[in-house]
């Protein structure tokens, strides 16, 4: 072996601590490297599976391409693989939906799956023209059922203009029939609402097909428009077929899709497709936030990552080569060329390298590969509708190569830096170790107060801090990095907590499930009696349902009352004063009552969980209401909003029978009807004015207003208010709920009148809430109320809010992990070299009289300048991060207040202070270990 | 009166066959105000004898006393104070602290004692050193023969009882050498300090009241000069 090496080989093994800082050093930074560009490259590649399998493989695809063009597509050379579906036509299908009453038959080559999706949920795919695949939508929509192996005979023909069916030759001229747009999937059902379509499916041929599986509702930006007037069916394309077709191709440079789509959009007029998600999740394509957001984000922990760990490396490796400048001297003073200097250190690093890289990539393999079987499941949760895609570890060789590549440059300009310092000094001045200690008087210069303050030991150590400024600088803004990441990436995440809990406060149920009263898929409007009717029934086939808990159908209707001063709370009351700067200006005040028929045997449960006694609330005649009575109010006003969560009621009053009155709203007189129109005092009487309708903004008109006394005008009564309920029941939704069971409905509601709001639901509690979603949505099925009723998983929402906030917590703390330690290592390496590079100095210092106990005070005073140093600037700077999150969250429309994150501020202070702390007194003692004697005479370093 | 006292000094490095005797069974006293030369060959011992004298060393056996006080009954922290207030060394290498400037480093044993700087004294000793001047310069502003005044102010600063020189114009030419040894002599008259000065240099040796050589441990030689 070459004398240099040797050389290097020994003064490695005889500085182990350090060698051993540094290839942790190398092993964290190439862990990390290896771990952020594999985390990116698998979940790239989950996400271009993702999109693989829910838009298909192609880049572009071209809409209705006419039969004659697509071998304008197809045969460019741009093109490396295509497939296609093309139209065999449209056949009236018996749907429940009026706008959707065809089945669509596409015909697909028996390749189609290698590039476009077809998600088969039951079955398998047709083999033959005679063979089709049905979309599942076309039973949970129209409700037509099909079953596997069933022959249908439809009569397909295409959809054609109403007014152009039946017409002759002469006619079709005259209204120029050709340029009459051919109706295709992309055209909704010409049908206005109310009315008759306006179009008709012609030239028919009798077909038979033989059903042979169901699959997903096929993609409905790719393959069938939301829109669409028919349900997809595939089957294997005839030949000879010459209708029109939707083409998907893969191109060999998908960068280029743009011009390619531009290119064959402009040559033959139609429409495209392009698949962006595909496109951006492969990076093809920069148009979306997607790929800038990723590719930001990656170069921004990259760099964070750089920059801990050229300055760790970069530090080792000048102190060991300043360390080792006399031996350099003494080498070139015999001969030794700067090349050969150069190698060696070289040489160093490529040793350290060789330990450190392949370890680093092991571990950062490892530590992410377990990191995402920990989250898979999250992550599924978070981005799958469909479970099976699970994320799997993508083991990228590239990656690996690139994050030893970046390491390996890394080490290598951290060693060579320090190492051309190292060669330009001349022999002689390296052996002589002169200008190793340059010092400036002003650098050096400290406050005469420190001195007096703190003692003499303190002045030496801010001396010593001042003279190694840019070493030291190096250390506080790791430290600094550190500090910030954490405190900030720690109060996102706590931010991000606090929105996700915000938001499942209210869940006190997992599955809602709703009837729609018709396509608008709403309920706000009231129900009709066939949709009351289908709940019912839906509510009372339940129990049999295995995978659910508890149910609850609840049916709620409001009204508005106004309701005596005396009974409101002063929490209401102070609210209103808060927010209008006025105490209730009248001696009553309006709340929303809404009144809640639960079933019988829930209600029953209900009291039993609160401890209540049935007593007096199954009392026909007089029923108890129970009352859930708690709002949030939200005031916005300009920028700021207020948040408050008070009762309508004042609970000290409970049990009572609480007045409540009402303001006749209209009244009919003679044929006409009148309408309140507020109050007036005439002659010191409050009297209330009706009119007939006016128009806004218009006054009422004394020649036919009607004026009428309290008496006359204000419906009185009394509810019987039994206890309030502690806990919110899943099924309020109003200001004051009263709650009843159901078989007082029909009494109650003959006394009062409760019009306005109305609402019939049934809420269900399922610790399996997936799989009692889709047993429900099959009973729906089942009792033909298929596409009516919507069946929503408010369970999994909230997990999957959940999961991502794991993913983000555990990826985060991850890396702030990583990084700190980094740092931690930058901290003890300069510290510990910085001190032996001083070890000279302290014998000096002992042997004129320094004792143990000045020399601890001195260090304990260098260890505060480096912890206070480098909090100084990170704690501020973290507050405006945390603010700066705090301001983001709030404006994601949560109410919250902000905070100073004190406990992870404490945590950063003595984190930072016992890396330091430790730092020096490793090195103290070693130092200290020495023999002063042995140091003070030997001229070496 | 003998102001040192070492009694059966010994200092051995090292175990079994390693075993090295860098002092062997030495003794000799030295009463106030002598200058006293050791000489002798590389490796004889003569800087281990120095820095047990400072008190920087500790000796295998043996006692040494100096103004009456068994050195090395005292504990770690007393030794330190003991250094700091009765001895004063000088080293080849000068041994200041880079980031303190020349009144700093010459004070230093008066500051680490929390003490007032006698300011006349101060003046008086860097007048005598021919630093006037240059008490704002760091010790990498200074050439070596400023430099190792500074550590012999330092070393006079506390006005200790004994004065250890280890070489102290080994790095220095003859014209600085000449003047350091003249400072020395100085301080020795003025101040009636003993000093004790390790040389390899026999114009200075013989410059001594006493000539102590040692060889391989042991003392070979003593002699007083008479002048």
């Amino acid at each position: 072996m070459n004398i240099f090496k040797q050389f290097t080989l020994r003064s490695l093994k005889e500085n182990k601590t350090r060698t051993l800082v540094t290839i942790i050093g190398i092993i964290l930074s190439v862990s990390m490297f290896t771990a952020t560009i594999e985390a990116f490259v698998t979940v790239q590649n989950y996400l271009i599976n993702y999109a693989e399998m829910y838009n298909g493989k192609f880049h572009v695809g071209f809409v209705d391409v006419e039969n004659d063009d697509v071998s304008k597509i197809t045969e460019d050379e741009r093109v490396e693989k295509y497939t296609y579906f093309q139209e065999i036509g449209y056949a009236e299908i018996g749907s429940s939906n009026e706008y959707k009453p065809y089945l669509y038959i596409a015909g697909i080559p028996s390749d189609f799956t290698d590039i476009m999706p077809i998600h088969l949920t039951e079955g398998r795919l047709p083999e033959n023209s005679n063979e089709i695949v049905v979309s599942e939508h076309l039973y949970t929509n129209s409700g037509v059922k099909l079953k596997i192996g069933q022959q249908i005979t439809l009569d397909v023909g295409d959809r054609q203009w109403i007014e152009l069916v039946d017409i002759s030759d002469e006619e079709y001229e005259a209204l120029e029939g050709d340029t009459w747009a051919k109706l295709t999937q992309e055209y909704p059902l010409r049908k206005a609402e109310g009315e008759e379509a306006t179009e008709k499916i012609v030239n028919t041929k009798q077909k038979t097909y033989t059903v042979v599986g169901f699959c997903l509702r096929p993609d409905e930006q790719y393959l069938e428009p939301y829109t669409a007037p028919g349900y997809t069916a595939y089957t294997i394309n005839e030949a000879g077929n010459t209708k029109h077709s939707n083409v998907y191709t893969i191109i060999s440079q998908p960068t280029d899709y743009s011009r390619f789509n531009l290119d064959i959009v402009r040559g033959i007029e139609v429409n495209s497709l392009i698949n962006h998600d595909l496109l951006t999740y492969s990076l093809q394509s920069f148009d979306s936030a997607f790929a800038g957001l990723a590719i930001g984000l990656l170069s921004i922990l990259i760099g964070l990552i750089v920059f801990g760990s050229v300055s760790l490396i970069y530090n080792t490796f000048s102190i060991s080569v300043s360390e080792r400048t006399k031996q350099f001297g003494i080498l070139k003073s015999v001969g030794a060329t700067k090349k050969q200097i150069r190698k060696s250190v070289l040489y160093e690093a490529a040793v350290l390298c060789v330990i450190g890289i392949p370890v680093g990539l092991i571990s950062g393999c490892l530590g992410i590969a377990v990191t995402f079987r920990f989250l898979s499941d999250s992550i599924s949760t978070f981005l799958a509708e469909l479970t099976d895609l699970k994320m799997q570890f993508v083991f990228s060789p590239l990656a690996l190569i690139a994050a030893s590549m970046i390491s390996f440059v890394t080490v290598i300009i951290s060693a060579y830096i320090p190492a051309r310092k190292a060669i330009k000094i001349n022999p002689i001045e390296s052996v002589r170790q002169s200008n190793e200690i340059k010092i400036k008087r002003r650098r050096v210069k400290v406050s005469p107060l420190t001195g007096k303050i703190f003692g003499f030991e303190a002045t030496l150590s801010s001396k010593n801090f001042k003279r190694n400024k840019r070493k030291y600088r190096t250390t506080v803004f790791s430290l600094f990095v550190s500090v910030v990441l954490f405190i900030s990436a720690s109060s996102l995440s706590t931010y991000f907590t606090d929105i996700v809990e915000a938001e499942s406060q209210d869940m006190n149920y997992d599955v809602l499930v709703r009837v729609y009263n018709n396509d608008i898929h709403s309920d706000d409007d009231g129900l009709s009696d066939e949709n009351k009717a289908l709940i019912n029934k839906l509510y009372n086939s339940l129990n049999s349902v295995d995978s659910i808990d508890e149910y609850t159908m609840a049916e709620a209707m409001g009204t508005e009352f106004m309701v005596d001063n005396e009974f409101i709370a002063d929490e209401y009351k102070k609210m209103l004063k808060a927010v209008y700067s006025s105490e209730i200006a009248e001696s009553r005040d309006y709340g929303t009552f809404v009144y809640n028929f639960i079933d019988d045997a829930a209600f029953k449960r209900l009291l039993e969980k609160e401890g209540i006694s049935e007593k007096g609330y199954f009392d026909e005649n007089n029923p108890n209401a129970l009352v859930y009575d708690r709002t949030t109010h939200i005031f916005q006003t300009g920028e700021k909003e207020s948040v408050y969560s008070v009762p309508f009621l004042d609970k000290d009053k409970f049990p009572c029978a609480l007045p409540v009155s009402d303001i006749m709203y209209t009244f009919e007189k003679d044929g006409t009807e009148y309408y309140s129109f507020g109050t007036e005092e005439i002659n010191g009487e409050l009297l209330y004015k009706y009119d007939i309708p006016r128009d806004e903004g218009e006054d009422i008109d004394p020649s036919t207003a009607i004026y009428l006394s309290e008496e006359e005008a204000v419906t009185t009564a009394n509810i019987n208010i039994g206890n309030s309920l502690k806990e919110k029941p899943c099924f309020v939704t109003g200001q004051v709920n009263l709650i009843y069971p159901e078989s007082l409905k029909e009494s109650i509601c003959a006394e009062y009148e409760l019009d306005g709001y109305y609402q019939m639901r049934i809420y269900i509690f399922a610790d399996d809430h997936a799989k009692a979603v889709t047993d429900i949505e099959q009973l729906i099925k089942d009792i033909g109320a298929g596409g009516k009723m919507s069946v929503h998983d408010y369970a999994s929402e909230i997990e999957s809010t959940r999961a991502l906030v794991t993913i983000a917590k555990v990826l985060a703390y991850g890396f702030i992990v990583l990084i700190s330690m980094i740092a931690a290592a930058n901290v003890f390496n300069t510290i510990s070299t910085n001190i032996s590079l001083r070890r000279r100095e302290i014998a000096t210092l002992k042997s004129v009289g320094l004792t143990s106990k000045g020399m601890a005070k001195m260090m304990t005073f260098e260890s505060l300048l480096y912890g206070l140093k480098s909090l100084m600037f990170s704690l501020p700077v973290s507050l405006g991060v945390t603010y700066l999150v705090y301001f983001v969250a709030r404006d994601s429309g949560y109410e919250m207040g902000f905070y100073v994150p004190w406990d992870k501020f404490i945590i950063a202070i003595l984190s930072v202070f016992i890396i330091v702390v430790l730092s020096m007194v490793y090195s103290i003692r070693k130092v200290n270990r020495e023999n002063t004697v042995e140091t003070l005479r030997n001229e070496n370093i | 009166m003998d102001i040192l006292k070492i009694e059966n000094l010994s200092k051995i490095y090292g175990e079994g066959e390693n075993q090295v005797k860098a002092l062997d069974n030495v003794s000799f006293s030295v009463p106030k105000g002598q200058f006293v030369a050791i000489v002798g060959p590389s490796g004889s011992g003569k800087s281990t004898l120095l820095h047990i004298l400072g008190g920087v060393d500790k000796p295998t056996s043996g006692k040494v006393f100096l103004d009456g006080q068994d050195v090395y009954a005292q504990n770690e922290d007393q030794l330190a104070v003991f250094r700091r207030r009765q001895v004063g060394l000088v080293y080849q290498f000068y041994n200041l602290i880079p980031v303190l400037n020349v009144t700093e480093n010459i004070t230093l044993p008066v500051l680490m004692d929390g003490k007032k700087v006698d300011k006349t004294y101060l003046e008086e000793l860097i007048g005598m050193l021919s630093l006037k001047g240059r008490e704002k310069h760091l010790p990498n502003e200074l050439s070596g023969g400023q430099q190792q005044r500074v550590s012999i102010g330092r070393a006079l600063i506390n006005n200790p009882a004994v004065m250890l020189a280890d070489e102290p114009t080994g790095n220095l030419d003859s014209k600085n050498s000449h003047e350091i040894v003249e400072l020395l002599k100085v301080s020795n008259k003025k101040y009636s300090q003993t000093l004790i000065v390790i040389t390899h240099d026999e114009s200075i040796a013989l410059q001594a009241d006493r000539i102590i050589t040692i060889n391989d441990g042991k003392i070979e030689s003593d002699k007083l000069l008479q002048r």
